[in-house]
């Protein structure tokens, strides 16, 4: 429950003439939002927190992990992008924690990893 | 106009608006799309590029606007379309946009994940062909190329208008303010529109192919120049013929001025007040180009903002409406619908009102007949609804499904509907029991307890659902009702009620506490709903989890049914047919439930609604087979009739009987098991075709000591058979 169908629709995208788009597509995911998180974490321990920062950023994750069709990491970032715009600074420390190392990262991994072998 | 085909306008457009080096135009259209994504995600831009792939267009990516700008004035012509995204960390997107917009004309679709309506907005003022939504579906880009199409087709239309002289490719001016955009989009849209009316500005271009004329691109530059032209001449002076020659701009001509001119005037006119410089120049700038697009895109975007804001709330809503409506509906008196959930609401404002009106739920004939309307469906809610109603009985009936308010009816109503919609209706019915049992409560209350505890508690065990009902009806007052569900139990299938001589109490007894609780429930509710699910389910069988529940409701609702509960367990195993597991009415009312139900069921219908409702039913109940309260201790055979899939019926009616028995049963008496109420009719054992005649016979009963006599019976609800008449 961690990809959805936008992740069907890349898998189509992937054929003979591209056969590892898939992978590509993940593992450049994976290297953006960790430059994406780390930027994030970075905002999230300056204080005071630049809660619209934040919010660009996290709008980015969610863009991008949407785009993947990682939806939990995407309604997770909605729901930090609100703690964001209430500017909670606990909320947002303490849910950076989920679609940072969500399960949907790993989950998303191991995918990588299955259709690699496709 | 120029563009016949899609193709012609294509090497038309191509041509005239220069952009494209060569006009070698694909043929295979949209296929060849040249087509600039621009967006800083390079996950995102890697997806799109594929997908664009897909689409089999050009693609060229950028992960930056400052890289995409200097990619498209470097090759004007060499895109049909940008991809950009509204987040960018070098420029935003929308300037971006604009930029475009003013220097190449472009159509642009914005991006974003970002879906929220002021964005939106932003990108249709700021002339965006069209605004996707993160993520991109493939879908989504294989239409890209309609904007193209539309807007050369505009251009085109422009071009011919403007006259034939390109200024192409001016140097535009950056236009660094925002303010442009929404101006300037407003301003296309109108000048673009001026234009295109604007028939008589152009040259007369007779020949499509041979307009080669690149559009005029009226740069911020330019468009300086004319409008200081047109100051210094004055608004009302400036003509077009002056403004050039002041303007003193090489190529262009009188009828680009003109035209022009008009755009701006319109502009002028719109935003008075507005300072004209910067909103003419971008007025007129985007009216001449993407006017149209931006038009389209608007309307476009328009459309489906309010599509999907509108239509869905609308739909929605009047889902909702109707969804209420039918409830309300149901009340009112739907004839004979199911009782679904909209009954069950309509039911439940109606609510037993226990003492409210026992009598009105007996009463009615109509009620009756609205049982039968009463869809199975009483579903749990309906019964839930009836215990809380806890209403009159009455009410019950009337609310009781479908038939809308027939208050007094309950008894009857809830008969009818077990037997007409069996499973369904039983539920229903139960409710409708129920409520007319709870309506019938205050009236049960005094007889209804002891005869309940009589008949039901033996019973309870075998039909779980009549024996409560029996309760309550016995309870409150009509022990006979009570009885009813009981002794009807040789309606009742499998309701072994001591349809005897205490049918009410019997079958009470045979629930068990469902007596007791019957008491309470009628005293509240009027305990007769339970009846109704008692009735609900030997007619029914089928609505068994239906009619307990009914019945537990209405019980419960009204009473406490503790003691009802149990009964109503016992009925609505008995009723079982439904599927009534005693363990549904356990819940909630079920003594309430229960005690409606077996009052129903026996032909507490009657009862609960007002004794001529049941009566009525009971009639009709009895009147197949004789049915009657009397000590006929009808378990096992007779309900089988009534309830196919009674289960616990022929338990029940056993122990119904054996309450009877114990009861002392007699005639239209009910007696209830340690219960001795003075009016109440005893219930007896009665065999009838069907539950409802069951309950129809004691309702009767019960009518006769209650109300007064039965005169005959005219009409079965259920079984459309005749009835009771009083």
């Amino acid at each position: 429950g961690y990809l959805d169908e936008q992740f069907i629709q890349l898998e189509e995208l992937q054929d003979d003439a591209n056969p590892n788009f898939v992978q590509e597509i993940v593992t450049l995911f994976y290297t953006d939002s960790t430059r994406l998180i780390q930027n994030i974490e970075l905002t999230l321990n300056s204080r005071p927190i630049n809660f619209s920062k934040l919010d660009d950023y996290m709008h980015q994750f969610k863009g991008s992990s949407s785009s993947i069709g990682a939806k939990k990491v995407t309604s997770e970032c909605a729901v930090f992008r609100q703690y964001c715009a209430a500017g909670n600074a606990e909320a947002c420390s303490n849910n950076m924690r989920v679609p940072c190392k969500s399960d949907a990262n790993g989950d998303i991994l191991a995918f990588t990893r299955t259709s690699s072998f496709l | 106009m120029n563009v016949s085909s899609v193709k012609g306008s294509m090497s038309i457009s191509s041509s005239t608006s220069a952009w494209k080096a060569g006009d070698t135009i694909s043929d295979q259209f949209p296929a060849g799309l040249r087509v600039l994504v621009v967006d800083d995600d390079p996950t995102c831009l890697m997806i799109l590029e594929k997908m664009l792939i897909a689409c089999l267009y050009k693609v060229t990516k950028c992960n930056r606007a400052e890289t995409a700008l200097s990619k498209l004035r470097e090759n004007k012509n060499g895109y049909d379309i940008v991809l950009s995204d509204v987040h960018m960390p070098d420029m935003d997107g929308f300037k971006l946009l604009e930029h475009i917009g003013l220097e190449m004309d472009l159509p642009v679709i914005m991006m974003s994940a970002d879906d929220g309506k002021q964005v939106v907005m932003k990108g249709v003022t700021h002339g965006a062909c069209d605004y996707l939504i993160k993520p991109v579906r493939i879908e989504a880009l294989k239409n890209i190329w309609q904007h193209v199409v539309r807007k050369r087709k505009n251009e085109w239309k422009e071009f011919e208008q403007s006259g034939s002289v390109e200024e192409g490719d001016r140097q535009p001016k950056q236009s660094d303010d925002a303010d442009y955009s929404s101006s300037v989009n407003e301003g296309n849209w109108k000048g673009s529109k001026r234009r295109k009316d604007e028939e008589e500005e152009t040259d007369e271009r007779d020949d499509t192919s041979t307009l080669k004329k690149p559009r005029v691109v009226w740069s911020v530059e330019l468009h300086q120049q004319f409008v200081a032209a047109v100051n210094q001449l004055g608004i009302d002076k400036a003509v077009p013929k002056k403004i050039l020659e002041l303007m003193n701009v090489p190529g262009l001509t009188r009828e680009n001025v003109a035209s022009h001119l008009q755009k701006y005037r319109l502009y002028l006119r719109r935003l008075s007040g507005v300072s004209q410089h910067q909103s003419n120049l971008s007025t007129i700038i985007s009216a001449q180009d993407p006017t149209f697009g931006s038009l389209s895109s608007l309307s476009g975007l328009d459309l489906q903002t309010l599509a999907a804001t509108g239509q869905l709330p609308a739909q929605s809503l009047a889902r909702l409406q109707a969804a209420g409506l039918g409830r309300a509906s149901a009340k009112s008196g739907i004839p004979i619908t199911l009782v679904d959930q909209r009954n069950i609401f309509s039911f439940e404002n109606p609510k037993l009102r226990f003492g409210e009106g026992q009598q009105q739920h007996m009463t009615n004939k109509q009620q009756v007949n609205l049982l039968h309307g009463i869809p199975t469906t009483m579903e749990p809610k309906q019964l839930v609804s009836l215990r809380h109603a806890a209403q009159s009985v009455g009410n019950m009936n009337m609310q009781v499904p479908p038939h809308g308010a027939q208050s007094s009816q309950n008894n009857p109503l809830l008969m009818q509907m077990g037997q007409q919609q069996q499973q369904q209706q039983q539920q229903s019915r139960g409710q409708i029991l129920v409520d007319s049992t709870i309506n019938h409560a205050p009236r049960l209350s005094s007889m209804g307890q002891p005869i309940l505890s009589n008949g039901m508690a033996t019973n309870v065990s075998s039909r779980n659902g009549i024996p409560e009902n029996i309760r309550a009806p016995g309870y409150s007052q009509t022990p006979s009702m009570l009885n009813f569900p009981m002794n009807h139990a040789s309606e009742l299938p499998g309701n072994c009620f001591p349809l005897g001589s205490t049918p009410g109490v019997s079958n009470l007894t045979s629930k068990g506490d469902f007596q007791e609780d019957v008491n309470s429930e009628i005293k509240g509710s009027g305990g007769f709903m339970p009846s109704y699910d008692v009735f609900n389910d030997l007619n029914q069988h089928k609505p068994q989890s239906w009619e307990l529940q009914n019945v537990g409701i209405a019980f419960d609702s009204s009473q406490h049914s503790n003691s009802l509960q149990g009964n109503l367990d016992l009925t609505q195993s008995a009723l079982g047919q439904q599927g009534f597991s005693s363990g549904q009415m356990n819940g909630h009312n079920r003594s309430a439930a229960v005690a409606s139900k077996a009052m129903f069921s026996t032909g507490d219908v009657k009862e609960l609604g007002s004794a001529q409702n049941v009566n009525q039913h009971l009639n009709n109940l009895l009147v197949d087979n004789t049915i009657r309260v009397k000590s006929e201790r009808v378990c096992d055979t007779s309900p089988a009739n009534i309830f196919p899939d009674h289960f616990g019926q022929d338990d029940l009616m056993s122990a119904l009987l054996k309450q009877q028995e114990s009861v002392a049963s007699s005639e239209n008496e009910f007696d209830f098991d340690g219960y001795s109420m003075n009016n109440i009719p005893v219930w007896k054992m009665v065999s009838s075709h069907c539950e409802y005649h069951v309950l129809l016979v004691f309702f009767e009963a019960y009518q006769g000591q209650i109300i007064g006599e039965v005169s005959k019976i005219r009409f079965c609800m259920i079984c459309k058979g005749a009835h009771a008449e009083f």
